[in-house]
This record gives structure tokens, C-alpha cells and sequence, in this order.
């Protein structure tokens, strides 16, 4: 599976690529959403979206632009923005799921799971 | 605006009545001394004397106290002055028609200058005058005509004098009574409109008041939505900013503890493992201090809301059991469910019900080092009576005030032992309350304690939905992703990696997992519970796996849960002869702990929100 990583922390980055090697998925990192745009051309099966980065809701921006061009493969939500009405606003502007920080190995596995078969 | 006055009017018509009286006499005495004196009639004759000097004499006198405003006095002299001189020309020369004519004027003029109470007397003085006047001139009373005719004159003069003065003046008074009254209402409505000038007055500076005090309010509403909306923001930075790191801690610890694969192979080291846990433990700890924050300042800010529905208790409580068991790690404690299997629905908010229970189990958990922890359920009076009642420390009497306080534990020291955030009563309380009820506490020490709640009870006539799902559990972990149907399964397993990885399978699966390490629980878990599927070791430490099936498949509440027997060695008849669904024999794969699973448990449903 290709997954794309919109993260701009490293540390979660490297947490997340490290995971999903192991598990022999693809996983290209990005930090911004520039990158991101750049890096769709890859077709990637799995995208996993920070929202806040550097210090602006640009994984918002991006996820909001991609699913009004009929983007339809899924879009997980990797944020620590997790209180009740921000999770709520995450999966109306079409994130399909939601992964809150802090997550355990545990959780980020299943998630992962549950969308490579 | 002054009252008209009747009298003041009448005065000034009689000053000008004697004016013109006056002039009228001046000019008919000048006319008459021209014709005198064209006679050549020497006025100092003895007749002739009042006409020339008695007559101005008289007027001037009256004219003086006209213009003094003495009008009656003045016509007094007027009319005796003239009366005098006619009287002197009526004795010198007897009576004649012009003479008798003139007294005749002399008695009209009263009539416009004097009191008309006053003319019946004056003209009976001048009538007097005239005839005694006649009478002693020429030793005989005037002939018919002259006596008639004056006297008629005088008579007729009064009759039309009464009659018509009294009508006018009434008329007069008439008029003036309404003029009167005219003007006292537009004075009223003059007052009126000063009052409502004053009143309009009052009410524009009341308007512009309450303008101004608009504005202010305006303002003051502004900068409270400005604040509020400020502290949101802030809360949701604080949040976001303590999570970002504490990501990297439990991601990592976690990894370290349970995925040895991400570092070659190379399992943790055990002198660093409880050091680890202790870290990720420690990570939670913050991340449920920032959750329990976040609850507490909704709730102060009254923005925390209820999404009441009706709750099918006992499945709250089946799942809280579940994650209960799995807070209870190496102590010999039991879970024990204790409320009847027709527990009435109740009317909550079933995510906050569960934080309240949760909350209170754990503390349980916590504080009890041996023994039991029970969860009660009892319908009394229309609410449904939730208890928490556990064989613990107990709390000191002293320490019973304050236990809801904020970070407040019995022992100053004690949070050090026992962990926590020390908010979590507190917010159960509030939680408790907005329900409707309180959160109550009795306890001895070295005994345990009872903490209990209340609940309303569903009318019958409400249906209860199909199936109650707490409606923001996916929020604070997705451990139960949001729509899925999970079903239960009771893990019995002693030995503690096999074990771990059994739940992580199952849980991979999508199923929730409660373990337990003996068999001393297991029959009060299944009718607890209900469980979906058990899964039973047979060699258990305290208990034989055998008589544990046996038991479990004789109780009627149980019997039809589907048993999974796993062990080492090959005793497929004997499993099959005690009722167990199938028989798996150790050592296996997850895969194939899964296919068996996967064939006594509905499929797991996941409706993801695109293409999943």
C-alpha cells in the first residue's frame, strides 16, 4: 500500500514511516502541503493528513480542496486537535476517519490494518 | 390668561357713555348760550345764570372725576347737577315742552349712566321735580298730556330697562360663564401640555439612557463573546500543544514496550521495560489531565451539554466491566457485576454516564488493594440507584468533605501511591448532578467505601432503541472505532504473553477483549457480561478448566454462550462431551485464532465515512 504522510512534526513522522516499513508499506513523508499536492501524482492508496501545521490548519485546507475535486480514497486525520467539535468538523470536511494524539503503537496499527487489505 | 370681568367691562362702557354724555351736554349748552346770546339775553340775568355758568360748572366737575375713574360719583353730579339747573330754569320760566323734554333726557341718560337699580328712583325724583316744580309755578297741576306723558315715558322707560338689561346681562353672565369655563379647560390643556412637554422631555432622556446603556451592554457582550471565544481558542491550543508531545511518548514507549519488530527484533531489555511503562503510564496520566481540564471548564462555563436518551443500563454496564477488569492488572481483585437482568431503561446522557461509572470504578480499583469491587444497580422510586461499592482503604471521616474537591485525595501523600488527577470526582459529581442527582460517598475506613448516584427511570411507554451507542466514544480513543458493532469476548488465560497476543488479535479484529488470568471471576463475568464467546483455558493456576466449562454450560444464563476450550493437550472428545463450540489446540497462529474466532461472532461492521 502507498501512503502518503502530510506531518510536519518529525518525531511522528519517523514513528509512522518506521511502523509501516515494517509492515513493507510505502510511505513518503511530507511536511507541507505544497509537497503533498506534488506527491499525489503517485496515486498513493492511504493518506494520513496533520492538520495543524506549522501553526496554520493547512492539512485542513488540503483535505477541504481535495474531497471538492471528487477526491474518494480515504483521508485519515492524524492531529492533536481532538476536542468533540474539532473531531466533528474533521469528518465533515471529509476526513474518513480520525486519529487522535496521542496514539499508541497498538491503535496506529489497527488503523493502518484496517485500510491496507 | 385673566377671567373676564363682567364689571370691569361695564365701568369702561359707562366711562364712555359719560364721555360722550358729556360732549353731547358741552355742545348743546354752547349752542344753547349762542342762541341766547344772538337774542341778546344778558346772562347775568337772574334765569339765565345756571345755563351759562352752572352747566359748565357741572361738567367740568364731572369730566374731573371721570378721568379720576370715580365714573359713578361722576355721573351722580352729572345727572343732580343737570337735574339742579333744569330744576332752576323749570322754577324761573314754568313748565314748557322743551324743558319737560330735556328732564326726559336727563332720565334716558340715567338709564345708560347710572345703576339700573338706581333709574325707578331717579325718574320718580325727576317726575317729582317736574310737577312740584309745575305745580308751584303755576299754582295748578300741568295739563293731561304734560302729566301723562312724561309719567309714561318714566314708566315705559323702567318696564323696557328691567325687562331687556335683565336679559342681556344674563346673557352677558351667560356668556361669560362659558367664556369662563373655556378658559379654565384651556388652561387645563395648557397645563396638559406642559405635563406632556415635561413627560416627552423625560422620556427622550430616558430613550437616550437607555441608548447609551444599549451600547454598553453591546460592548459588554462583545468583550464576553471575545473572552470566551479567546478562552476556547486557548483551550484548544492547550490541548493540542500537550498532546502534540505526549504523542511522542506514548508512540514511542508504546512501540518500545509492545512492538519489538520496529527495532529489528531486538526486544526491550527488562531492566529498562518497567522503567518504560512508568513513562507511558505517566503520559496518560497528563493526556486524562487534560481531558478532565478541558470537562471541567466546559462545565463551568455551563457549554457542557447533555444529549439525553433512553440507556439500556445493563449494557452500559457490560462495558464498563470490560474496561474495568482490564484497570485491574496484578491485584487479586474481583469484578463483581451485581444488578438484575430487567433493569429498566434510563434517561441520560450515555457517554457521561459511563465517565461517571468509569471514573468511579477506577478510583475503586485504585484504592483497593484485595477483595472486591461491585457494581450495584437498584430501581428505587422512580430513579434508578447506581453504586460503586468496593472492600478498599476506606476514607478517614475527616477527609470525607473534601474528597470532591479539586486535587484532593484522603492523604496528601496518597496521589503519589495511587495516581489520578484528582479531578475526576469532581467532574462526577457535576456529571451526577446534571443528571438530576448527587454523587454520594459512605465509608469506613479499612473497610471500603460505597459511592452512588441516581438516575431517572424511562417511562415503560418509551421504546428503547435497538442498540444505544455512546454517541462521541470514537473522541478520546479508537479503540472502539466509531460505527462498529463490537461484540464481546471473555479471554480466560494465564499464561501472560499468549495472552497479550490473543487480545491484540481479537482486538486487531475489531472485537472488544476482557481478560482475565484465573478462573476465580469467570462465571460471575459470563452472567455479567454476556459475552459473545468465551474463550477458556483449561490449565488454569487456582481452578480446573473442565469444571469451569461444565458449570458455566449448566447455568441457564450462560449456557448458551459459545465456549472456545484451547489448550495443549488433545482432549477435542472430552470438550465436545462438555458442551464447548469448538476445540483449538495449542500452539497457534493469530490467523487461525481468527478464523475460529471469526465463526461464532457476527461480522464485525465498519462503515467507514469514503471508500474504506
Amino acid at each position: 500500500m502507498r501512503i502518503l504522510y502530510l506531518e510536519d512534526e518529525p518525531a511522528d513522522a519517523q514513528l509512522v514511516e518506521r511502523f509501516a516499513r515494517l509492515t513493507h508499506h510505502q510511505v513518503t513523508i511530507v511536511s507541507t502541503v505544497e509537497q503533498a499536492r506534488a506527491t499525489l501524482e503517485n496515486s498513493p492508496d492511504l493518506i494520513l493528513v496533520d492538520i495543524l501545521l506549522h501553526r496554520s490548519r493547512g492539512g485542513y485546507a488540503f483535505v477541504s480542496e481535495l474531497r471538492a475535486a471528487g477526491y474518494t480514497k480515504p483521508i485519515i486525520a492524524v492531529t492533536g486537535l481532538a476536542l468533540p467539535h474539532e473531531v466533528k468538523q474533521w469528518y465533515e470536511v471529509g476526513f474518513t476517519e480520525v486519529l487522535t494524539k496521542p496514539y499508541t503503537i497498538q491503535q496506529l496499527a489497527e488503523v493502518l490494518n484496517r485500510y491496507s487489505s | 390668561m385673566q377671567d373676564y370681568d363682567i364689571q370691569t367691562d361695564l365701568t369702561d362702557q359707562r366711562r364712555d357713555y359719560l364721555k360722550f354724555v358729556l360732549l353731547i351736554t358741552l355742545w348743546g349748552t354752547v349752542f344753547i348760550d349762542c342762541i341766547r346770546a344772538n337774542m341778546m339775553i344778558n346772562p347775568f340775568q337772574e334765569s339765565e345764570w345756571p345755563v351759562w355758568f352752572g352747566l359748565p360748572l357741572v361738567l367740568a366737575s364731572s369730566n374731573e372725576l371721570r378721568r379720576r375713574g370715580r365714573i359713578a360719583l361722576g355721573a351722580w353730579v352729572y345727572l343732580l347737577g343737570v337735574l339742579a339747573v333744569l330744576s332752576v330754569l323749570l322754577f324761573e320760566y314754568g313748565p314748557g315742552l322743551d324743558l319737560y323734554l330735556a328732564f326726559l333726557g336727563i332720565m334716558v341718560v340715567a338709564f345708560l349712566l347710572v345703576d339700573r337699580r338706581s333709574v325707578p328712583y331717579l325718574s320718580a325724583l325727576i317726575l317729582g321735580v317736574m310737577y312740584v316744580l309745575t305745580v308751584q309755578h303755576n299754582g295748578v297741576l300741568p295739563t293731561i298730556p304734560l302729566l301723562i306723558m312724561p309719567t309714561a315715558f318714566a314708566v315705559l322707560l323702567n318696564v323696557v330697562l328691567n325687562i331687556h338689561a335683565a336679559n342681556a346681562l344674563e346673557m352677558v353672565y351667560w356668556a361669560t360663564d362659558i367664556q369662563r369655563k373655556d378658559t379654565r379647560r384651556a388652561e387645563a390643556f395648557y397645563q396638559q401640555k406642559e405635563q406632556l412637554n415635561d413627560a416627552l422631555l423625560q422620556v427622550k432622556h430616558a430613550k437616550s439612557r437607555l441608548e447609551i446603556m444599549n451600547v454598553k451592554l453591546e460592548e459588554a457582550r462583545n468583550q464576553s463573546e471575545r473572552a470566551s471565544k479567546a478562552k476556547s481558542v486557548f483551550l484548544s491550543n492547550m490541548s493540542h500543544e500537550l498532546r502534540t508531545p505526549l504523542n511522542v511518548i506514548i508512540g514511542y514507549t508504546s512501540s518500545m514496550l509492545d512492538m519489538p519488530e520496529m527495532y529489528d527484533g531486538q526486544p526491550l531489555p527488562s531492566a529498562y521495560r518497567s522503567d518504560i511503562q512508568l513513562i507511558k503510564d505517566n503520559g496518560y496520566y497528563l493526556l486524562n489531565l487534560i481531558n478532565d481540564i478541558l470537562d471541567l471548564s466546559k462545565i463551568e462555563a455551563g457549554k457542557l451539554e447533555l444529549h439525553c436518551a433512553p440507556v439500556d443500563m445493563a449494557e452500559l454496564f457490560r462495558g464498563v466491566i470490560a474496561t474495568s477488569i482490564g484497570l485491574v492488572k496484578d491485584k487479586p481483585l474481583q469484578i463483581r457485576p451485581d444488578f438484575p437482568d430487567d433493569l429498566p431503561a434510563v434517561w441520560a446522557d450515555a457517554m457521561r454516564v459511563r465517565q461517571i461509572i468509569l471514573n468511579l470504578m477506577s478510583n475503586a480499583i485504585k484504592f483497593t488493594p484485595s477483595g472486591s469491587v461491585t457494581l450495584q444497580a437498584r430501581v428505587e422510586e422512580g430513579r434508578m440507584r447506581v453504586s460503586v461499592i468496593d472492600t478498599g482503604i476506606g476514607i478517614p471521616e475527616h477527609a470525607l468533605a473534601h474528597i470532591f474537591d479539586r486535587f484532593e485525595q484522603a492523604e496528601r501523600d496518597t496521589d503519589k501511591h495511587y495516581g489520578g488527577t484528582g479531578l475526576g470526582l469532581d467532574i462526577s459529581k457535576q456529571l451526577a448532578r446534571m443528571h438530576g442527582g448527587d454523587l454520594m460517598v459512605h465509608s469506613t475506613v479499612g473497610q471500603g467505601s460505597t459511592f452512588s448516584f441516581t438516575l431517572p427511570i424511562v417511562e415503560q411507554s418509551v421504546a428503547l432503541p435497538e442498540k444505544t451507542q455512546p454517541a462521541e466514544s470514537h473522541v478520546r480513543t479508537l479503540a472502539v472505532p466509531p460505527e462498529t458493532l463490537a461484540s464481546t469476548v471473555l479471554l480466560v488465560e494465564d499464561e501472560a504473553s499468549l495472552r497479550d497476543m490473543m487480545r491484540r488479535t481479537l482486538e486487531g479484529a475489531g472485537h472488544v477483549v476482557v481478560d482475565v488470568q484465573d478462573g476465580s471471576q469467570v462465571l460471575d463475568l459470563a452472567s455479567g457480561l454476556l459475552p459473545e464467546l468465551i474463550i477458556l483455558d483449561i490449565r488454569l493456576p487456582n481452578v480446573n478448566g473442565w469444571e469451569l466449562l461444565a458449570e458455566l454450560k449448566s447455568d441457564a444464563e450462560t449456557s448458551a454462550i459459545p465456549v472456545i476450550v484451547c489448550t495443549v493437550s488433545d482432549d477435542q472428545d472430552r470438550a465436545r462431551e462438555l458442551g464447548a463450540a469448538l476445540y483449538l489446540q495449542k500452539p497457534f497462529s493469530p490467523d487461525e485464532l481468527l478464523a475460529c474466532v471469526e465463526a461464532f461472532l457476527p461480522q464485525t461492521v465498519i462503515s467507514g465515512k469514503g471508500e474504506a
